[in-house]
């Protein structure tokens, strides 16, 4: 018998022998230094690398860190002039797509038995030699190619390859293209290009449905041009952007004023309200010449005769029209998928002579940019490709960085002409729908580990290079393409020459003038690699305006009242058209505008649900005339009631883990072009809708945050652009029963100004990508254990519309840990884990915490995440983790730390450099990247520093006040029109 | 079955703590009392990273062999390593100084603050096989921290 009190001893005694051994070291560690040390990387410090995204085709230039060999962190290149410094969502998970688990490990083929097998590079590079000089052999025109859109080295490669194998064939795809853009620019001023415009010099915007902050033409660029304007117009009564689409994109909640036409009307609303800018004689003087032409072409578009066809009202327009008119200078941008349709081009045009009216050519719209997107094959093109293909006129397809089977709609018939093909090469770094389909795999390096160039506009030649080594056997499709030119015949191998890509890049890149003077080349190519490229001012043109009245002719009067449903594919902004979906952060992050992670949903307009008996989460079914899909319900009143809407991206096939069988595709709905007007259509008219299916869960993860029936005010405050300078008292004084924090050498505060924040979603991925935060997944998120330190809430203000005027009044407000002062989850630890620092942060010790959650329990903010398991990394996801920051285990809290590793890096630099910290040494992940420049980091005893003045502006407000919590971040309230006074 | 497994607790414990301080083999017998007391070589020769990184580092094979390939070729540990750079292998070394991966740990700063690297890792000068000496324990860190007065923040070490 062992008495209690000898019981306890002992296992007191083994309990810390346990301890020890955990003390004790472990003979597996290892030190493994380099065998012969590369130049300049010195280890334990990160080394960056310029180089370009080219996760859409904006061409933003990139800055990529790596430690250790891996890379870490994508981050804008601020020399960049499309970035500016800064990356979108999209951009920010790159560095997980390099380390994506599906990645193809070797070039695989088809066996006998149609099953893909591993073959060497050798073996795969001589079988397609041999199908290549068996199609040359069958005549011109034999091989096709259908491809990302290139420019630069890889365009030059490609088209000399083609043109030795006697080919024609090569299609620049890109899923979204503007091709009613172009063919406008065109009729208008004799220029078949996109033009280029600068948000940040237009006092006044009007979108017609171009999505411009989250995928249209250059987001970054144009969201960093937006909120650049808008800080700008921040005390104008009408505000900064008008959006004019039936259904509301996330630019759309950013607008300040929404006019909701019927859909396929954007077209009379743009020449309604040219037609009131002209007979109100508002024109710009510069407009003189062409005021005559214009007003005989929009003769029969007044705003009182289009009014029933637009279903807005006359006044409405004509108010937009001054509004427009009289701002100097404004912009008005057509497209985006809700204008897609027979009369895009018309709209594009419409756009076009309202910027010549408003005076705005030459000053926030130019042309003679050269975008890289003029050259994207047209849907005619695709069409006659594919046609090609069908009739077995193509015995060769090469397919390179596209997934034509996902992203055109079935009823343009490429998977039918694709399994016509005899051969089809695919040069794609992870499994899609069109590597399915392939017979022979060539695996490309990700961007991120390639050489290459991208030039998206004139001025803009962006260098691509490797901030790694490749991951796996893969193999640049340069080099692929001339070693294969060299095995055909003899003149393909003359034709392409014998130059191995990263060579053939640094000759293409050098200058003529430079190329005899050795040095001066060398020079001038490290100083490209060293800031990302060659960026020079471009020259505009000043074209002139030719007869567009023959093309404008729409149907001025009201179409029959037909009580069908319009359906529009939206680009997702995580996943553009579906090539993100496979990254998990894209996955779980929630979606800016529905808030939901893990799943697709169509949207349904209250009204509509209510009529067809369909409520949140019900199983829709939704016919068109070429298809029908199915999904959750999402009621969304930020559309009109006779329009469906659905995310692009959802649906992909099985091929790979995330994003593999998830949802359905909206393109499946889809016509193959416009009725009359050969483009690319993204909506369908006269569909079905009806209730498929009982509820399904929809993982929201802004619901427990508020709820529908909440009726409290937004936690994202609003004020009226005149009280935008008015400092009121503060409803709440400050109660103090203990002394406050000393905080003798810093106090970090953070500024973020709701005015700018479009709710985008790149802090969040930016977040994930600097802190290890790990990825949960579908389960997890489901019963609201998702681990993001820093989410974006959308809350929603009701303002009384004016007629056919509406405000979105939308507020995106990043929500993080405030860092308070008087922090209730601080009282409340047993052990210590978290605790106020001595420079204001709100500290948290992983290695302290026991996992009570009682400080989750009182935070006021929602913003403390427990590791409910250990979640893990997929090999070799676990490669881009940031060694500078602990990865937690299971049963500890964390949150957001500010960043406190970049807080002692930038000591720590300042200290090595024998200076003291100034402002803007710490930068946060979240400020880092912010397209808007919205959220500025600092220390608040500065009172020079910007986080200090901003903290002083007269729309600062602490989320929460009233609890007396302290916080260090201040929010800025967002200017929004009509904003009752009672707000503040 | 409690009271043995409380013995070798105890034993243990003096084992990783008492009179016997680790010093594992390594997988070639690397003097540092020949190189550094002998020798006069400089530490950062080897250990490049200590004044500009957050790790001191180890060198690569290639500095060894700058030497070895003229100096003392016939010694066992050094054919060793020649061996070894000949097949192109790195040298997989122990660990002797190692920190839990929720501590961070920067050289640079410590010698930036004219703490020497005997303060943590003794007089190596008279050591054949590196052993530890200064547990590298959170309260040998505090108590220095404290002494000289450098931050004594939960947030200096553990993010």
């Amino acid at each position: 018998m062992i008495e209690r009190r000898q019981f306890l001893k002992t296992i007191g005694i083994s309990g810390s022998a346990a301890l020890l051994e955990q003390c004790a070291p472990t003979p597996t560690d290892e030190l493994i230094p380099y065998l012969v040390a590369p130049d300049n990387v010195v280890p334990g410090v990160a080394s960056y690398y310029a180089t370009t995204c080219r996760q859409c085709p904006a061409g933003c230039g990139a800055i990529v860190k790596t430690m250790n060999g891996r890379i870490t962190k994508a981050e804008g290149n601020p020399a960049h002039p499309i970035s500016r410094g800064r990356l979108c969502v999209r951009g920010q998970a790159a560095v997980q797509s390099v380390y994506n688990p599906d990645r193809f490990r070797t070039p695989i083929v088809r066996d006998a038995h149609g099953v893909f097998q591993p073959i060497s590079w050798a073996d795969a590079e001589s079988l397609l030699a041999a199908k290549l000089r068996a199609a040359m052999q069958g005549g011109a025109d034999r091989v096709a190619w259908i491809g990302e859109l290139l420019t630069g080295a890889l365009d030059t490669l490609t088209s000399a390859w083609l043109s030795a194998l006697d080919s024609r064939r090569r299609l620049f795809y890109e899923t979204f293209d503007y091709e009613p853009l172009v063919e406008a620019g065109d009729i208008a001023f004799g220029r078949r290009e996109v033009p280029r415009y600068e948000l940040d010099r237009a006092a006044f915007i009007v979108s017609f449905g171009a999505e411009f902050l989250e995928t249209w033409l250059s987001n970054v660029e144009f969201t960093n041009g937006y909120a650049r304007a808008r800080r700008q117009q921040l005390r104008d009564p009408e505000g900064t952007l008008l959006v004019v689409a039936p259904r509301l994109s996330l630019t759309g909640l950013n607008a300040d004023a929404w006019i909701a036409p019927r859909p396929g009307s954007e077209a009379l609303v743009a020449l309604a309200m040219a037609h009131a800018i002209v007979g109100d004689g508002l024109a710009h003087p510069s407009a003189g010449a062409d005021l005559r032409a214009i007003e005989s072409a929009v003769a029969p578009y007044s705003p009182e005769r289009v009014a029933g066809a637009i279903d807005v009202d006359a006044a409405t327009i004509r108010r937009m029209a001054r509004r427009f008119a009289s701002a100097r200078p404004s912009l008005a941008i057509g497209g985006g998928v809700t204008g897609s349709d027979r009369h895009a081009v018309q709209l594009e045009l419409a756009c076009l002579l309202l910027n010549v009216l408003a005076g705005n050519v030459g000053e926030s719209i130019s042309y003679g940019a050269a975008h890289a997107v003029d050259r994207l094959a047209t849907r005619r093109e695709i069409l006659e490709t594919t046609r090609a293909m069908a009739s077995g006129a193509v015995d060769v397809l090469l397919v390179h960085h596209a997934n034509p089977i996902f992203t055109l709609p079935p009823p343009v018939g490429f998977a039918d002409a694709l399994a016509r093909v005899p051969f089809v090469v695919s040069f794609a770094g992870a499994p899609d729908e069109t590597t399915d389909r392939a017979h022979l795999v060539l695996p490309d390096h990700h961007f991120l580990e390639s050489w290459g160039d991208y030039a998206p506009r004139a001025g803009v030649a962006s260098l691509l290079q490797p901030a790694a080594a490749p991951l796996f056997d893969t193999r640049a499709t340069g080099d692929v393409l001339i070693e294969v030119a060299n095995q055909i015949t003899a003149d393909t191998a003359r034709a392409v020459g014998s130059t191995r890509w990263a060579d053939y890049v640094r000759s293409a890149w050098s200058e003529p003038t430079t190329a005899n003077d050795q040095a001066a080349a060398a020079a001038g190519w490290e100083a490209a690699l060293h800031s990302g490229g060659r960026f020079e001012a471009a020259d505009a043109v000043r074209p002139t305006l030719r007869d567009v009245a023959r093309a404008l002719v729409i149907d001025p009067d009201a179409p029959a009242a037909a009580d069908t449903y319009t359906f529009i594919a939206c680009p997702s902004t995580h996943f553009y058209d579906g090539r993100g979906a496979n990254e998990s952060w894209l996955q779980e992050v929630p979606d800016p505008i529905a808030k939901i992670s893990w799943g697709d949903w169509i949207e349904i307009h209250p009204d509509a649900a209510r009529r067809l008996g369909i409520v949140d989460g019900d199983v829709v079914r939704v016919t068109s005339s070429h298809g029908q899909i199915e999904a959750a319900a999402h009621l969304y009143a930020g559309m009109r009631p006779d329009v469906i809407a659905m995310p692009l991206g959802y649906g992909r096939s099985r091929s790979s883990r995330h994003a593999g069988a998830r949802g359905s595709n909206a393109a499946l709905l889809l016509p193959p072009e416009a009725a009359g007007s050969p483009h690319a259509v993204w909506r369908a008219s006269g569909v079905r809708v009806e209730r498929a299916g009982p509820r399904r869960i929809v993982i929201m993860l802004q619901a427990h945050v508020a709820s529908r029936e909440d009726t409290s005010a937004p936690l994202g405050k609003i004020v009226d652009p005149a009280r935008s300078d008015v400092r009121e008292p503060p409803e709440h004084a400050p109660v103090d029963l203990f002394p406050p924090h000393e905080h003798p050498a810093h106090r970090w505060g953070m500024a973020i100004d709701l005015n700018s924040c479009t709710g985008c979603n790149a802090c969040v991925a930016a977040c994930y990508a600097e802190n290890n935060v790990a990825v949960v997944g579908e389960q997890f998120c489901a019963q609201g254990r998702e681990m993001s330190w820093i989410r974006i809430e959308r809350h929603a203000h009701a303002i009384v519309s004016e007629s056919g005027l509406r405000r979105p009044a939308t507020v995106f407000l990043p929500m993080l840990c405030q860092h308070c002062d008087e922090a209730p989850c601080e009282a409340v630890c047993p052990v210590y884990a978290t605790y106020h620092n001595p420079e204001g942060l709100n500290a948290q010790v992983y290695a302290r915490c026991i996992g009570t959650r009682f400080c989750s329990n009182n935070c006021p903010y929602k913003v403390r995440r427990f590791n409910w398991a250990r979640i893990g990394w997929d090999a070799p996801l676990g490669e881009q983790l940031n060694p500078d920051v602990t990865v937690r285990s299971a049963g500890v809290m964390e949150k957001c730390t500010f960043c406190i590793q970049r807080i002692q890096a930038a000591k720590r630099t300042a200290k090595l450099d024998g200076r003291s910290l100034r402002d803007g040494d710490v930068v946060p992940a979240c400020a880092q990247t912010c397209p808007a420049e919205a959220i500025v980091f600092g220390d608040l005893h500065d009172p020079q520093s910007r986080v200090s003045r901003l903290s002083a502006d007269p729309r600062g407000y602490h989320v929460l006040e009233e609890l007396n919590t302290r916080p260090a971040i201040t929010y800025l309230r967002r200017s929004v029109p009509g904003a009752p006074a009672d707000e503040r | 079955m409690l009271v043995p497994s409380a013995v070798a607790a105890i034993l243990f414990a003096r084992w990783a703590f008492g009179a016997h301080p680790y010093a594992p083999p390594q997988p070639i017998d690397f003097s540092h009392r020949v190189h550094v007391a002998d020798d006069k070589l400089d530490c950062e020769l080897c250990h490049s990273g200590a004044r500009r990184s957050p790790v001191a580092g180890i060198a690569p094979l290639e500095r060894c062999i700058g030497c070895h390939k003229y100096v003392l070729t016939p010694h066992p540990e050094v054919a060793k390593l020649r061996r070894m750079w000949e097949a192109g292998k790195p040298i997989w070394w122990t660990r002797v100084y190692t920190l839990p991966q929720f501590v961070r740990f920067d050289h640079a700063s410590h010698l930036l603050a004219k703490v020497g690297c005997e303060t943590c890792h003794g007089d190596v000068a008279s050591m054949d096989r590196i052993t530890r000496v200064v547990e590298p324990t959170m309260g040998a860190c505090v108590r220095c921290h404290r002494e000289r007065r450098a931050p004594d923040d939960c947030l200096t070490c553990h993010y």
